[in-house]
Parts: C-alpha cells; structure tokens; sequence
C-alpha cells in the first residue's frame, strides 16, 4: 500500500464531560458551549497523529455537529492536523447554551451520524485508517465506529487499548477480554478502528502552534451531500436488527488425559511414599533420651548437629 | 504490616466443620496387618489426620472425623488392612461454616 497518497482520519466526537445531573429527577443538561474533547477521543487523535507519521500520511480530524465541535478541531489543527466540521441535518445538530437532555438524544441518531462522516470522510480522500475513541461521551453506544467500518468497507478492530503502525499499511492492536486475558490483532489498510482512553496522552502544542490555531477558518462538510447521506443513513437505520447480547466464552483448553492409574495419581498428590521415613512412635520417654532420638532424627536427615552426649546437660 | 488472611490451624479448621457420628465404623483398620507396614502411607496421606502409629508397631484409627474421601483405600497397599464400605447414609461429616 502507499499509504502517503492517502489519509488518515481521527473522527472526533466532542461534548460536554461534565454535564449537570439533577440528583433528585435524573434530569441532565448539557452545555454545549463546554464541548471538548473526551480522553477516548484525545487518544484516537493521538494514534491518528502517530499512524500519519509512521506512514507518511495526512492526518485529517473530522467532527459532526454545529459551531460547539470547532474549539476541538482547532486544537486538533494546532498539532498539525486538517480539520473538518460536517454538519448535521437541523434535526440532529446541536445547539447552543445549556439544554435538557433524555437517552439517545444526549448522543444522536448513530446512524445519521456515521452517514455524514462517511460521506464526507469518502470525499475528502480514500482513507487508510479511520480511528474514533469507543464511545461518545454523552450516553453513546459505540455504535458509530462499526457503522463507518460497514460503509467504508474497511476492516474494523473496536475497543484497543494499544496500536502501534508498522510500514506497509499495518496496524498491530490489542485489546481487553474478560478475566484479565489480552487480544492482539493485526490489521492492514484501510481499517477504521476505535480505542479506548487507555495508556496514551495526547500530544501539546507549540505556544505559536495553538495561537495560531485560535483563528483558524475550519471547513465545513458541503451540506448538500451530506443531507443525502443523512437521510440515506436515517432510512438505512430502521433496518438494522439488534439481538440479544451474547457473553464472551473463552474457547474451551484441550488438556491431556492424566498419566498412570489412580493409585499412582492419588500417591503423587499426597506426596505419601516420597522419600521419606515412616513415622514412628518414640515416646513417652525420658527427656535426655528424647533430645538424643531427635538429634539422631536430624543427623539421618542431614542436618549438622554435635554428638549426641552432647546434649545429655 | 497486618496480615489479611490469617492462615488457619488444622483444629481450628476442623473445629468449624460438624460430623455425625454413625454407630457403624465405615472405615475398619486391621492394627494386626498394619505392623508390618513399612510405608505408612496413610498417616501422610489421609487429609483428617485420622491414623496415627502407636508404640508397638500398628496404627490407631479414629473413625469419627472422617471426610470419607477414600484416600486412605486408594494408597495402602496391604491386603486387608482396611475394610472400607459404604458410610451409613445421614452421617459423616456436614459442613458448617464455609
Ligand atoms: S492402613 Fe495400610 S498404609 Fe496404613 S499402616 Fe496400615 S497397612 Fe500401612
Ligand atoms: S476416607 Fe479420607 S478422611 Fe477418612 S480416614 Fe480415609 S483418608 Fe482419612
């Protein structure tokens, strides 16, 4: 693959981290003046930054959403990265000042969202690596990063906790299983992958960098493309069926039949006719004779002891 | 430093598990055969602590704590140094407190 022909994107989902809750009546709301980058969101710019140096590639940050997304893009644009803001359908988009917020609306339709990523996405280049952190961080199911897999037609690896980008357009990641096991998986271009905020610090900016960044014009998604591809994604959504969750079962270790017969078995496990000496009674007997017997135990055992007489006292 | 888990004595353990005790011994150990024993596999292996060796060469067993593993059967080797059978059922050991 020459990967420096082509692009690699952070998909960035900013909002607001610290909404108010109503601790009596559940109600949030949220700010979207507040919105910034979440720490899943800052690590996927990280990686995107990392995989577009090791490949020589573009580095592209793209975020959905109204004028409350262009703060993270230009701090995304103060490290080096192009930026772009896609518009939502009116619907979607977010608005400004602090706002009530129920369920799925606190994250938007998935399925809109990642129609007008991909489409924009698809029109800015063919992408190597798209990276997005796990979830948005307003109640957000994850859902957005499989979906632009789906409609990139890319490879998708979810939840990393680690990457590291090798030449050629490969990616190594790993990811957390239950009971503390480790998956290692290894991608090749194009792929769209999600992480987690796990073990990686999003790089700063140079004081001249993020000045400069302040005033950057941050292009704007053509919005005619991207309501045919909203409504493309709304319609698409309706026939998307979800069963029920399955748990992960790891696969089942093949283990060798024991060796030799149960008797066999039962004495190497008590350990009963290792070499040893049989236990015996020596007692009662008079004190003197006692330490004798038990300094004669020990000697017989290897342990350097005076002469018996000696401790006739 | 304060330990977590404090390790248990066998008494202790035991003293935490209740057995009830048959009238029938299910476990009979013939001392007879036992002095000629140079092994004493059981007293190492059985997990009770159920025989101990007396003075004159044969082997005290006491029935009444005993978890009826089979230990005791599967490593003694002697013909008819144990008669094991079947514990009479609602006895033996029940398992009180974990
Ligand atoms: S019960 Fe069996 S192993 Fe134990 S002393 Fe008697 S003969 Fe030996
Ligand atoms: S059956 Fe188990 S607990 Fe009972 S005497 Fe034999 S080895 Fe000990």
């Amino acid at each position: 693959m020459s990967a420096s022909a082509e692009v690699v994107v952070a998909c960035l989902a900013p909002a607001d981290q610290r909404p108010e809750v109503d601790p009596l009546s559940g109600e949030v709301v949220v700010n979207d003046a507040m919105a910034s980058l979440s720490a899943a969101d800052a690590a996927a710019l990280e990686y995107a930054l990392r995989a577009g140096e090791a490949w020589g590639a573009r580095v592209m940050a793209v975020a959905a959403g109204g004028a409350s997304v262009v703060p993270a893009l230009r701090e995304a644009a103060s490290l080096g990265a192009e930026v772009l803001r896609v518009p939502l359908p009116s619907a979607h988009d977010s608005l400004h000042g602090p706002r009530r917020c129920e369920g799925t609306e606190l994250a938007g339709d998935p399925g809109v969202v990642t129609a007008v990523l991909s489409s924009a996405i698809r029109a800015s280049g063919t992408p190597a690596l798209v990276v997005c952190g796990d979830r948005s961080s307003l109640s957000g199911a994850g859902a957005v990063p499989a979906m632009l897999a789906h409609h990139l037609g890319a490879a998708q690896a979810l939840g990393l906790v680690a990457m590291e980008f090798e030449s050629g357009g490969v990616v190594l990641g790993q990811r957390r299983l239950d009971g503390g096991w480790r998956e290692r998986i290894r991608l090749t271009a194009p792929a769209v992958c999600s992480v987690e905020a796990a073990g990686v610090r999003l790089r700063r900016a140079s004081l001249n960098a993020a000045l400069a960044a302040a005033s950057v014009q941050v292009p704007i998604a053509s919005s005619s493309a991207t309501a045919a591809a909203a409504a493309a994604g709304a319609a698409g959504a309706a026939r998307v069926h979800a069963g029920a969750p399955r748990f992960y079962r790891p696969r089942t270790k093949v283990i060798p039949p024991p060796a030799g017969g149960t008797h066999e078995r039962i004495l190497s496990l008590t350990g009963a006719l290792v070499q040893r000496e049989p236990p015996r009674v020596v007692g009662p007997v008079a004190p003197a004779e006692a330490a004798r017997e038990l300094l004669e135990f020990l000697r017989r055992a290897g342990v350097e002891v005076g002469q018996a007489g000696d401790a006739g006292g | 430093m304060t330990a977590r888990w404090q390790s248990v004595s066998f008494d202790e353990r035991m003293s935490t598990v209740e057995f009830r005790v048959g009238e029938r011994a299910h476990i009979v150990v013939d001392s007879d055969v036992c002095e000629s024993c140079t092994t004493r596999a059981c007293v190492t292996a059985c997990p009770a602590n159920l025989f101990a060796p007396t003075s004159s060469g044969g082997i005290l067993f006491n029935y009444e704590e005993c978890f009826e593993c089979g230990t005791c059967y599967m490593v003694c080797n002697e013909e008819g140094a144990i008669t094991w059978t079947y514990p009479d059922g609602g006895q033996g050991v029940v398992f009180r407190h974990g």
